[in-house]
C-alpha cells in the first residue's frame, strides 16, 4: 500500500526534473583547476528511493566512460539521489542529496577521503570559497528551510549555518560575493541573496521572481538565473493559469545587485531552465520548451531572441565543458534504465554519445 | 493419510484440532471447497499445511508464504509493503481472494500481505498460473486463496489463547472463542499485535552498524462468523473482518535523514454467504461483499494523503453434478468500486459484470477436462473474453500428466486511470492481456508407512500491454507500452513417513526457476531478468514428531536479485540462505484443558541480507508461541 509513497517518489522526481533541472558543474568556479583536459566526471542521480545513484568518468584520451566509478574504487555504494558533484582543489565534493551528506574524493586516484554525513539534511550544491573554506546549500529536513552550510575544508565539517530563504539551490562566486538562488524547495521562494564570503554575513536580498534556482556568471561577472515560476492547481488538479507564474531568465548585476533584465516565458511549465554558460562567457545555453536554446547575452532582450540548437528526446542534465566549448546533454528515459551522455559543439552539432549510469543530471572536472 | 494429518495437528499448536473435528460438513453444502478440485484439476495448487499455518500464527501471511509457498514474496522490509509475485509477473497480476472475495485494491493493484495474519484465516491455497476464468481480473501469475474453516455445529463451547513474544518487542495476544448449537454456530476471534523492529544491522551505505529505527507496528482486528443452519440444504453465513494497523516506515538505508512516515490502514470486510442445494444435484452459492478500506499517510513533513476504497461485490454461482463425470458451474459477478483520494479530481466509480461458465468432463475414467470461459463488461466496455482449457490425464495410480493453456488479463487501477496533478494518469489505457500455458506431472505413491507426492510444471506466460509508468519531460503517466515473457519451471515434493505409533517425520519442498523479462528474448535465457525476480528460488521444511515433542528446520533460498531494471551487478541483491528452526511440546492436562508451546529461532546463522536494495533485515531472532485451549 505504498500508493503513496511510490506516487511521492514519482512526484518527486518530477518535481525535481521541473525544479532543478540540472546540476551545475563547477565551470563557474573552477578557476584553480584546469578545466576538463583528461575528461570530466557524470553524476547520475538515481532513482528518488532506490540508492542506485552512481558516479562516471568521461576519458577524453580513450574517448570511453567509466561506470559506477565510485563503488568501485571505495566499495561503497554512493547512496540516494547524488545532486551534484564539484571539483575544487583536486577534491571531488559530491553532494548525494536524500543520503544527507557529501562524499569527498580525491580527484587524482578517486579514492575517499572523507564523508560529511554531520549537519547537512538536504544538502544541494557545493562552492569552494577558499582553500580552507565550502559553502553548500541546503533545503532543510522539510525541504523548505533553506541554508548555507559553511564547511572547513581541511577538517571537512560543518561550522556554521547561514540562514538564506526557501529551498537554496545554486551557489556561485563573484568576488568575495556569493550568490545563492532560493529555488523554494517543496514550498515557494523568490529571492537571490548575496552573501559576504569573508564574513558570512547576507548583505543584500535580491527579489527576482518566482522560485530562481540556477545561476551563472557571464563575461563582464554579472550574474544570470532562471527560475521556474510557480505552478497552482485548482482543486481538480487543473493548472491555475491566473495564479501560476512562468519560468523566467533574468540577469543581476554584480555591484548593484540590480535585476536589469528579466524575461519571461509566455507560459507556465516551459522553461526556460537548467541555464549554463558557454566558456566565453557570451553565450547562453538553457533548456526551453522542451529542446535545448542558446542566447547571447549581449543582444537577448525578449524570448524572440532564443535560438533552438538542439532538439532530442528525454533531456535531463545540461552541462557545458569549458575545455572543449561542448554542450554535454545527460538522457535520462527514465529513472530506472541507464541513461547516456550526448555531446554537441556550442552550435549545437552533435558529436557522440556514450552510456552513463542512472539519471545523468550533469558533469564535473 | 488421515492418521497422519490427525497426528500433526494433536503435535501443534492449538486449535487445529477442532478444525479437523470439525470439518463434518453439510454433505450437501460444499461447493467452494471443491471449486478448486473440480473445475481446476490441470492447475497446480498447493495448500499449506495447516501445522504451518497454526506454528506462525503470530506472523503474516507473507512470512508464511515465503518460508512454505511456491511464490515469491517482494516486501520492502520486515513490516514494510509485502507483496507475492508468481512465475516472474508482480503483485497487480497476481490476486488474492478472501472466501471467493478478491482483496486486491482498485486503487494500486495490490494487497500487502503484511496485513494479513496468519491468525485470521484458516486455510491459505496457491493457484499458479492464469486463473483469470475463474477468478476474474488479476488473476495472471497465479492465486492466493484465503479462507476460513467451515461453520461447526453442536460443538458446544471452546476457547483458545494464543500468545507469542519474540526479540525486537514483538507481542502477539489472540483470542478465538466458538460456541455452536445444532442451527447456530458462532466465532470471534480477536488479536492485537506490537512490534518494534529495532533490529541492528551493518549498514553498506554508511559502512557501519546502525539500529533500524520508525518501523514499529501495531494491529489489532476482530473476525465475526456466524451462520445459520436453517435444514441439511441451506446455511447461511454472515462475516466481518475488521482490523487497523499502524505501520511506521523507516528510511531506507541509502537515505540520511530519519523518517517519522506512519501508514493506517484501517478495513472493513463483510460478507454474506447463502449456500442452498436441490436435490443433491444443484447448488446454489450466492455472496455479497463489502469492502471498506482507508489509508492514511503521513511522513510528517509535507504529505499527508488520504484514501478510501470501497467495494460492493455480488456473485452467484449455479452448480450442477449432472453425473460423476460431468458437472457445470455458472456465475455470475457485479462488483462496484468506489475511490476517494487526494491525487484524483473527483470520486472515481466502476462497474464490472462478468459471467463465467466451468465445466468439468471425466472421460475414460482417465482424462479430466476442464473448459472455462469469462466474460466481462467494464463500464458498458467488453473486455476481452478469458477462455481456459485445462487436461489432466491419469496415466496410472502413480502417475498424472497435465496440461492447460489459459488466457488472463487485469485492468487498469484507479491510480493508473485518474491520478492528477504532477504526475498524470491515462483514462485510455486498456487491460494488460496474457496468456499461459503449462505442462506437468504429478508422481504419488502412497504406502503404509509413508506418503510421497513429486510435482514438476514447466511454464510460459506472455502479457502484452505491460502497464508501466515512465515519465514524459517532468511530468509521469503509464502507458500500455511493454510486453512481459516468463518461464520456467517448478518442482515441488511432499513426503511423510510413520516409523511408528510414536515418531513420523514430514517433508515439503519447492524449488523455482523463473526467467521473466520485458525485452523480447532471442536467447533461452533473456539477456535482462525482470527486477526483483530471482531466477532461483526455494524452501524446504523438514520436521520430526515424536509423541508430544516436534522440531522443524526450514531452509529457504532466495538467488541473486537484480535491483536495476537494466541488471547492473554492482547493484545485485545477493543471494541468501535462511535457516530457520523450531521445536514445540504439546501438555495434555486433561481432556478439556490442552497447551502447547513452542519457541522457533529465525535466521540462525545470522545471516546478513538485503530483501530490497537498502532494506535490511534481521539477525538471529528469537520468538515463543504458548497456546490454551478449552474445549
Amino acid at each position: 500500500m505504498k500508493t503513496n509513497t511510490i506516487f511521492n517518489t514519482l512526484i518527486r522526481v518530477s518535481f525535481i526534473a521541473v525544479t532543478v533541472f540540472f546540476a551545475a558543474c563547477s565551470s563557474d568556479d573552477g578557476i584553480k583547476f584546469t578545466p576538463g583536459q583528461d575528461g570530466f566526471f557524470i553524476v547520475n542521480e538515481g532513482g528518488f528511493g532506490n540508492g542506485n545513484a552512481s558516479l562516471s568518468f568521461y576519458d577524453k584520451t580513450s574517448a570511453s566512460v567509466t561506470n559506477n566509478l565510485f563503488e568501485s574504487t571505495t566499495g561503497k555504494p554512493l547512496g540516494d539521489q547524488a545532486q551534484s558533484m564539484t571539483v575544487y582543489n583536486d577534491f571531488g565534493y559530491i553532494v548525494v542529496q536524500n543520503s544527507a551528506k557529501i562524499e569527498v574524493i580525491s580527484t587524482d586516484d578517486y579514492s575517499l577521503v572523507a564523508t560529511i554525513s554531520e549537519g547537512l539534511p538536504s544538502p544541494r550544491y557545493f562552492l569552494g570559497i577558499n582553500a580552507s573554506k565550502g559553502y553548500v546549500s541546503d533545503w532543510g529536513a522539510d525541504g523548505s528551510t533553506g541554508t548555507i552550510k559553511v564547511i572547513d575544508l581541511t577538517t571537512n565539517t560543518v561550522t556554521k549555518t547561514i540562514s538564506t530563504g526557501s529551498g537554496t539551490n545554486q551557489l556561485v562566486l563573484v568576488g568575495n560575493h556569493v550568490f545563492a538562488a532560493n529555488s523554494g524547495g517543496w514550498s515557494n521562494d523568490n529571492s537571490v541573496v548575496v552573501i559576504d564570503a569573508d564574513t558570512d554575513e547576507i548583505i543584500e536580498t535580491i527579489t527576482v521572481g518566482d522560485n530562481p534556482s540556477t545561476l551563472v556568471v557571464d563575461e563582464d561577472n554579472d550574474v544570470w538565473t532562471t527560475g521556474t515560476g510557480q505552478t497552482v492547481y485548482n482543486t481538480d488538479w487543473s493548472v491555475n493559469t491566473e495564479e501560476s507564474t512562468p519560468a523566467f531568465l533574468a540577469k543581476i548585476d554584480h555591484e548593484d545587485f540590480e535585476v536589469t533584465l528579466k524575461i519571461d516565458a509566455p507560459s507556465v511549465g516551459m522553461g526556460p531552465a537548467g541555464l549554463k554558460v558557454d566558456s566565453n562567457g557570451s553565450t547562453l545555453v538553457f533548456k526551453y520548451d522542451g529542446s535545448i536554446f542558446s542566447t547571447d547575452t549581449e543582444t537577448v532582450s525578449s524570448t524572440d531572441d532564443f535560438t533552438k540548437i538542439i532538439e532530442t528526446d528525454f533531456i535531463y542534465g545540461l552541462s557545458i565543458d569549458a575545455s572543449e566549448n561542448h554542450i554535454i546533454l545527460g538522457i535520462s528515459p527514465d529513472y530506472t534504465n541507464p541513461g547516456s551522455i550526448k555531446r554537441y559543439d556550442i552550435t549545437g552539432s552533435f558529436i557522440d554519445e556514450h552510456t552513463v549510469g542512472i539519471g545523468p543530471n550533469g558533469i564535473a572536472y | 493419510m488421515r492418521r497422519f494429518s490427525i497426528l500433526l495437528m494433536y503435535m501443534c499448536t492449538g486449535y487445529w484440532t477442532w478444525a479437523q473435528q470439525d470439518s463434518i460438513l453439510l454433505e450437501s453444502v460444499q461447493i467452494q471447497s471443491s471449486r478448486l478440485e473440480v473445475f481446476a484439476s490441470a492447475d497446480r495448487t498447493t495448500r499449506i499445511d495447516s501445522n504451518q499455518l497454526a506454528l506462525n500464527d503470530g506472523n503474516s501471511i507473507a512470512m508464511l508464504l515465503t518460508k512454505f509457498a511456491p511464490l515469491n514474496i517482494r516486501a520492502y522490509g520486515i513490516g514494510g509493503l509485502s507483496t507475492a509475485s508468481m512465475r516472474g509477473t508482480g503483485s497487480n497480476q497476481t490476486a488474492v481472494l478472501w472466501e471467493g472475495i478478491n482483496l486486491q485494491s482498485q486503487m494500486n493493484g495490490s494487497l500487502d500481505l503484511n496485513l494479513v495474519p496468519a491468525f485470521m484465516v484458516d486455510d491459505v491455497t496457491i493457484q499458479s498460473g492464469g486463473g483469470a476464468s475463474m477468478f476474474g481480473s488479476g488473476a495472471m501469475g497465479g492465486t492466493i486463496l484465503l479462507g476460513n474453516q467451515t461453520p461447526a455445529f453442536n460443538r458446544g463451547l471452546n476457547l483458545s489463547l494464543h500468545e507469542q513474544v519474540g526479540s525486537f518487542g514483538l507481542q502477539n495476544h489472540g483470542l478465538k472463542l466458538g460456541f455452536s448449537s445444532k442451527k447456530l454456530s458462532l466465532g470471534i476471534r480477536g488479536f492485537y499485535r506490537k512490534a518494534d523492529n529495532d533490529f541492528s544491522f551493518y549498514n553498506d551505505f554508511t559502512q557501519s552498524e546502525e539500529t533500524q529505527e520508525n518501523a514499529n507496528i501495531e494491529q489489532y482486528g476482530l473476525l465475526t462468523e456466524l451462520a445459520y443452519r436453517a435444514n441439511d440444504h441451506q446455511l447461511i453465513q454472515i462475516k466481518h473482518w475488521y482490523q487497523n494497523n499502524n505501520t511506521y516506515i523507516p528510511k531506507t538505508a541509502s537515505a540520511g535523514l530519519p523518517s517519522q512516515a506512519v501508514q493506517q490502514d484501517a478495513f472493513h470486510r463483510g460478507l454474506i454467504k447463502w449456500q442452498q442445494s436441490f436435490y443433491n444435484k444443484l447448488q446454489l452459492d450466492y455472496k455479497l461483499g463489502l469492502l471498506d478500506h482507508i489509508l492514511e499517510y503521513d511522513d510528517k513533513i509535507n504529505t499527508h494523503s488520504h484514501n478510501h476504497a470501497q467495494s460492493v461485490i455480488n456473485e452467484a454461482q449455479l452448480r450442477y453434478d449432472a453425473t460423476q463425470n460431468i458437472a457445470l458451474e455458472l456465475g455470475v459477478n457485479h462488483t462496484y468500486e468506489n475511490s476517494t483520494a487526494d491525487n484524483y479530481t473527483d470520486k472515481v466509480t466502476r462497474n464490472r459484470t462478468a459471467i463465467f461458465l466451468s465445466t468439468h468432463f471425466l472421460l475414460w475414467n482417465k482424462l479430466d477436462l476442464n473448459l472455462l470461459g469469462r466474460q466481462s463488461v467494464i463500464d458498458g466496455n467488453a473486455a476481452p473474453f478469458l477462455p481456459t482449457l485445462g487436461l489432466n490425464y491419469h496415466a496410472t495410480n502413480w502417475l498424472d500428466i497435465k496440461a492447460k493453456a489459459a488466457k488472463s488479463y487485469r485492468i487498469p487501477t484507479f491510480n493508473d486511470l485518474y491520478w492528477s496533478g504532477s504526475s498524470m494518469g491515462n483514462p485510455d489505457l486498456v487491460p494488460e492481456e496474457g496468456v499461459s500455458l503449462e505442462a506437468g506431472y504429478v508422481l504419488t505413491t502412497d504406502q503404509r508407512f509413508w506418503r510421497i507426492t513429486y510435482e514438476g510444471t514447466a511454464f510460459y506466460n506472455n502479457i502484452q500491454d505491460w502497464i508501466l509508468w515512465t515519465p514524459t519531460g517532468s511530468v509521469w503517466s503509464p502507458e500500455n507500452k511493454e510486453e512481459l515473457w516468463s518461464y520456467g519451471i517448478e518442482q515441488s515434493l511432499k513426503l511423510t513417513a510413520q516409523f511408528n505409533d510414536n515418531q513420523h517425520v514430514s517433508l515439503n519442498a519447492n524449488y523455482q526457476y523463473v526467467l521473466s523479462t520485458l525485452k523480447q528474448p532471442t536467447t533461452f535465457i533473456p539477456e535482462i531478468q525482470t527486477t526483483y525476480t530471482p531466477t532461483h528460488q526455494g524452501n524446504l521444511y523438514v520436521s520430526y514428531e515424536w509423541k508430544k515433542a516436534n522440531i522443524g528446520i526450514n531452509n529457504t533460498y532466495i538467488g541473486k536479485q537484480y535491483s536495476d531494471e537494466s541488471n547492473v551487478e554492482i547493484r545485485a541483491l545477493d543471494p541468501y540462505l535462511l535457516t530457520d528452526i523450531n521445536c514445540g511440546y504439546r501438555f495434555v492436562l486433561n481432556r478439556k484443558h490442552q497447551l502447547a508451546t513452542s519457541l522457533q529461532v529465525k535466521n540462525i546463522f545470522d545471516i546478513d541480507y538485503e530483501v530490497r536494495r537498502a532494506y535490511y533485515m534481521p539477525g538471529i531472532n528469537y520468538q515463543f508461541n504458548l497456546v490454551y485451549k478449552f474445549n
